[in-house]
């Protein structure tokens, strides 16, 4: 059973989740791109896609091939419920890090 | 979006390097982008940005998939080897043939490259064996290696510095007696006691040598190695404070080295080596000397401060030092002297030879397998099978095949390597190799069989499988389905291939042929020569100084010479020795090769020949029975110095001389410009009288005839009557004695070492045994050749019939439909006979013409000795056999292959097809 996720892993599980419509690479990587304003490698992106498959985290399927991609078919991709567990819990663990915490030390107030 | 297509070859490099499960949609994700990417950002930046995904795909998920290729590998590789081993039970002739051939030249070519290995550049089993060195001289002037001298040896051990230690030694066999008086024979090394410093080993028994010992005045002590210990001692534990005579000197034993030990090559005891210091470099005494790199110290920064050591020496002692300069080398490399790589790969070179001739013809055979598997190959394809598939699964069939071949072939080289081995040893008159020596095959030669079994699959495997998958495959297949045949041919390739193998036949055959003969030839069966009867052994005299100066050295030999007669008075005086005689060497090797130069008493141009020349005393010819043919044997009178008489054997007269008279003819040794030889008898300049001429000895190893001899008596041995050399070499005072013993009195060989030693304690008497026993190494050495090159050349008989087999079935089976058509219309049997046959009789003729033009001038000497009427035909006679063998051989190959096309119903053939 997979413990624990990786900054971007839940990136990347959390980004399957934004996008709306097929859900593969190309959109995945724009998702993260736009809401982190930052660019990403795409081979890390798919990496970390391959990556969660395995772990059983997120499942996969060829689309039906498309002339716009050189007759190539999408790698499309949903979350799987495990996933989402370990999401939840990966974001609670985080808030839990967060809670208590004085606001004078974030702002660097004695 | 625009229809912009991504550079192709990012885009091929890129489908090559992703796994397969993430390929597709990859590859399309970034088609999709870089059709983006260049609407809204031009040519330039698309295409820089997609080599650069390339580059992040291929470094992130490379590693996936290579181990996706191996996996791909691994399963299909498992299925071709089991098609592979289907296919060699499936096909048991082409196995057969053709393993044994691989077998045969993998055997052959790995136990020479190792065997060579193990000789020339050897590892040493001692600790950082490897750092251990041998300095020497270099005579420019003479352009060889020159010894050092005891004086090279201090001077080097005071200067250099990248040798951390330095020792010295000389070898000779000595006599060694017992405390309890039994005597043998063993090779002691003289060194200096850093040489156990050296080696790093300790002894297993009390201590080994301490420089106090080289000290003059100390007592004599010796070291003895496992093995004396164990023969002379009974491996008495209580050896060591006990005295043995070393050479008629009485020695205290102080140390027992463990099993094994036999540095510096084969020595099994140690003396200290003694010398004065020496002041003049040109009377110091000759040592090898040896050490080890110091610490940091390499090769290269020890030759660099020797050579400015050289040039030091040079210029101080300019008369004895000024063309030599000191060299450095492994001490692995002690036999090759250093200068071993160009005979390594010389070997090397044979062994890829040998198998890729091997291979080659092989390759022809699987063609023609290949061949008819031609429909399987064209299904597959249209089974959508690519060509590469196809192609590995007959490589990997072949690599079965080699692989297995060679497999089998490197054990019997590694077993027999050890025999081999022995058997060389044995002829070098060493007991055992060096002490380094190994019989195991080294990794080296492991990895670089495997490499070239790996090269013959590909020849075997590869070419036919590409020749026979070529680009016309889908019309080949249409050809088949209509039922005609199909349209693979035996080209000239191939057809090159079976010629080549016709010609390497009938030329190496007769060779073959010739050296097999050895095989069979017993020396000892065929002749009424009472071999047994005969002891011969090396009568030797151990010195603890040698004679350094001419005069020391005419008195040592003097005395030499007189204790020899005593000693064949002693043996003489024994109950059941019917006589005992000296000479210079062992009848049939060890003799005195030089050049003679006969003239006749006529008006006839004198003869230039090459023979041989023993040294007999005055009953040597009468003990070995040789009867005199024509004028008379040496008489009492001739054994007076400067008599210069000779007589000859009939081999001489009838090969040398062409069956001229040789009585009253002279023998005269040729002036050779710059090229003295103290040895040569008849000496340069010379004249000899022939006076009579001997029978052949009945008993010759390399057969009855087959040396060319002249007996000369021993008072004209070039260094001293009576103590003559073993070859007459000056340096060795050594003879050969022989003891004719009457019937049933074998047992007295066992009491000759104490009769020796009893005469005079330095005697040694060594090689001791019966004269067919002397012989035997050599005949089993010259038997082993025999077998190699029967066996060599019965695989070169199998391949080229066997090629002319698969050539003519392979015509057969593509003409099937032409003959069948011929029979219905009538045409007969001989010319259906002529339309298969016809090729391969061209083939075949043409091979032998080839083969004959390259084998007649090979064994042309023998034909021309054969112009005296005396000689047989051996030469021309094999080159004949092989000839009608290799046709004989080939026809039959034909037989089937035409009976099954003499078989052929038109009906049923053109029906079928």
């Amino acid at each position: 059973v997979p413990q624990s996720l990786g900054e971007f892993e839940q990136m990347v599980l959390l980004a399957i989740l934004h996008v709306k419509g097929e859900v593969y690479g190309v959109p995945i990587v724009e998702e993260i791109e736009s809401r982190t304003g930052r660019a990403v490698s795409r081979a890390a992106v798919y990496v970390t896609l391959r990556r969660l498959e395995k772990r059983g985290l997120i499942s996969s399927w060829m689309s039906d091939p498309t002339g716009e991609r050189g007759g190539k078919a999408r790698l499309c991709v949903k979350i799987e419920p495990e996933g989402l567990t370990l999401l939840t819990q990966s974001r609670r663990a985080m808030e839990r890090m967060w809670d208590d915490l004085d606001p004078r030390m974030l702002e660097g107030r004695p | 979006m625009s229809d912009w297509a991504p550079p192709r070859l990012p885009r091929a490099l890129l489908g090559f390097a992703l796994p397969s499960d993430v390929r597709d949609g990859i590859v399309g994700d970034l088609d999709e982008v870089y059709r983006k990417r260049r609407s809204e950002k031009g040519w330039l930046v698309a295409f820089l940005w997609y080599w650069g995904q390339l580059l992040a795909f291929s470094l992130r998920l490379g590693p996936a998939r290579v181990r996706e290729i191996g996996t791909i590998i691994g399963s299909s590789a498992g299925l071709d080897v089991k098609l592979g081993l289907r296919m060699l039970v499936k096909y048991p002739m082409l196995t057969i043939i053709g393993g044994v051939a691989i077998t045969v030249a993998s055997a052959i070519g790995v136990g020479a490259a190792e065997f060579v290995r193990d000789l020339l550049v050897p590892s040493i089993p001692l600790d950082e064996g490897d750092r251990l060195v041998t300095l020497r001289q270099l005579d420019l002037e003479e352009s060889g290696p020159a010894p050092a001298s005891w004086h090279d040896y201090l001077t080097w051990r005071e200067s250099v510095e990248s040798v951390a230690e330095l020792g010295a030694f000389t070898v000779r066999d000595q006599g060694l007696v017992s405390p309890r008086g039994e005597s043998d024979a063993v090779s002691v090394a003289r060194v200096t006691a850093s040489a156990f410093d050296i080696t790093r080993v300790q002894p297993g028994l009390g201590r080994y040598l301490i420089e106090a010992d080289e000290q003059d005045g100390a007592t004599p002590v010796i070291v003895l190695g496992h093995e004396t210990w164990q023969a002379l001692m009974d491996g008495d534990p209580q050896a060591v404070g006990q005295t043995v005579q070393v050479g008629g000197v009485p020695t205290i034993v102080v140390g027992v080295m463990p099993e094994g030990y036999r540095f510096p090559r084969n020595q099994n005891a140690w003396v200290p080596l003694r010398f004065p210091v020496a002041a003049d470099p040109a009377s110091s005494p000759r040592v090898s000397v040896f050490g080890r790199l110091a610490e940091g110290a390499s090769l290269e920064t020890a030759r660099a401060e020797l050579t400015g050591i050289g040039a030091r020496a040079a210029a101080d002692y300019p008369e004895t030092h000024a063309q030599l300069r000191p060299e450095l080398y492994p001490f692995a490399n002690l036999i090759s002297g250093g200068r071993a790589s160009g005979i390594l790969y010389g070997v090397r070179a044979m062994l890829v030879l040998l198998l890729m001739v091997a291979c080659a013809n092989v390759a022809t055979l699987v063609f023609a397998r290949t061949v008819t598997r031609e429909g399987e190959i064209a299904v597959r394809t249209a089974l959508g099978a690519t060509r590469k598939r196809i192609v590995l699964q007959l490589f990997a069939e072949a690599l079965v095949l080699v692989a297995a071949s060679t497999l089998v072939g490197m054990g019997i080289a590694r077993w027999v390597l050890g025999w081999a081995a022995g058997l060389f040893w044995e002829n070098q008159q060493e007991a055992l190799g060096p002490f380094w020596w190994d019989d195991s095959l080294s990794l080296v030669t492991i990895a670089y069989a495997g490499v070239l079994a790996f090269a013959g699959a590909v020849m075997i495997g590869i070419v036919p499988a590409l020749k026979a998958t070529g680009a016309r495959i889908q019309p080949r297949l249409s050809q088949l389905s209509a039922g005609g045949g199909a349209g693979l041919r035996f080209g000239g390739m191939w057809t090159a291939v079976i010629v080549f193998q016709v010609a390497l036949s009938v030329a190496f055959l007769p060779l073959a042929v010739q050296q097999g003969g050895m095989v069979f030839y017993d020396p000892f069966q065929r002749s009424n020569f009472p071999a047994d009867q005969y002891i011969t052994a090396q009568l030797a005299r151990d010195v603890v100084v040698p004679p350094r100066t001419a005069e020391e050295r005419a008195e040592f030999l003097e005395v030499s010479a007189q204790l020899f007669d005593e000693v064949r008075s002693a043996i003489a005086t024994e109950p059941g020795v019917s006589a005992v005689s000296f000479a210079s060497g062992l009848s049939g090797f060890n003799h005195v090769v030089s050049p003679v130069e006969f003239r006749g008493d006529g008006n006839e141009p004198p003869i230039l020949a090459v023979s041989r020349t023993m040294l007999v005393d005055q009953s040597y010819l009468d003990l070995m029975g040789a009867e005199v043919v024509s004028g008379r044997s040496l008489q009492p009178a001739d054994f007076t110095p400067g008599s210069r008489v000779v007589v000859v054997n009939e081999s001489f007269v009838r090969v040398a001389l062409s069956g001229r008279n040789a009585v009253g003819g002279m023998l005269r040794g040729p002036e050779r410009e710059g090229e003295a030889s103290e040895v040569a008898i008849p000496a340069a300049g010379e004249s000899y009288q022939i006076v009579g001429v001997v029978k052949d000895p009945e008993v010759d190893v390399f057969g009855p005839g087959a040396h060319q001899v002249i007996y000369a008596p021993i008072t004209e041995a070039p260094v001293n009557p009576g103590a003559v050399g073993l070859v007459g070499m000056p340096a060795a005072p050594a003879t050969q004695l022989f003891v004719h013993l009457r019937p049933q009195a074998e047992g007295i060989a066992a009491s000759l070492h104490t009769i020796v030693a009893s005469v005079d304690p330095s005697l040694r008497l060594s090689q001791m045994g019966t004269v067919q026993e002397a012989w035997r190494p050599v005949h089993r050495q010259y038997r082993m050749f025999g077998w190699i090159f029967m066996l060599v050349a019965g695989v070169v008989l199998a391949l080229s019939v066997a090629g002319i087999y698969a050539l003519m079935s392979f015509s057969v089976s593509r003409r099937t439909r032409e003959i069948a058509i011929r029979a219905a219309v009538g045409a007969s049997q001989g010319r259906i006979l002529g339309i298969v046959f016809r090729r391969a009789a061209i083939q075949l003729l043409l091979g032998v013409v080839l083969g004959s033009l390259i084998a007649v001038p090979v064994v042309w000497d023998d034909i021309q000795q054969s112009a005296t009427g005396t000689i047989t035909l051996s030469g021309l006679r094999s080159v004949f056999i092989v000839v009608a063998l290799l046709t004989g051989a080939g026809l039959c190959a034909c037989l089937i292959p035409i009976r099954r096309a003499l078989a052929i119903a038109p009906v049923d053939a053109i029906k079928s097809n």
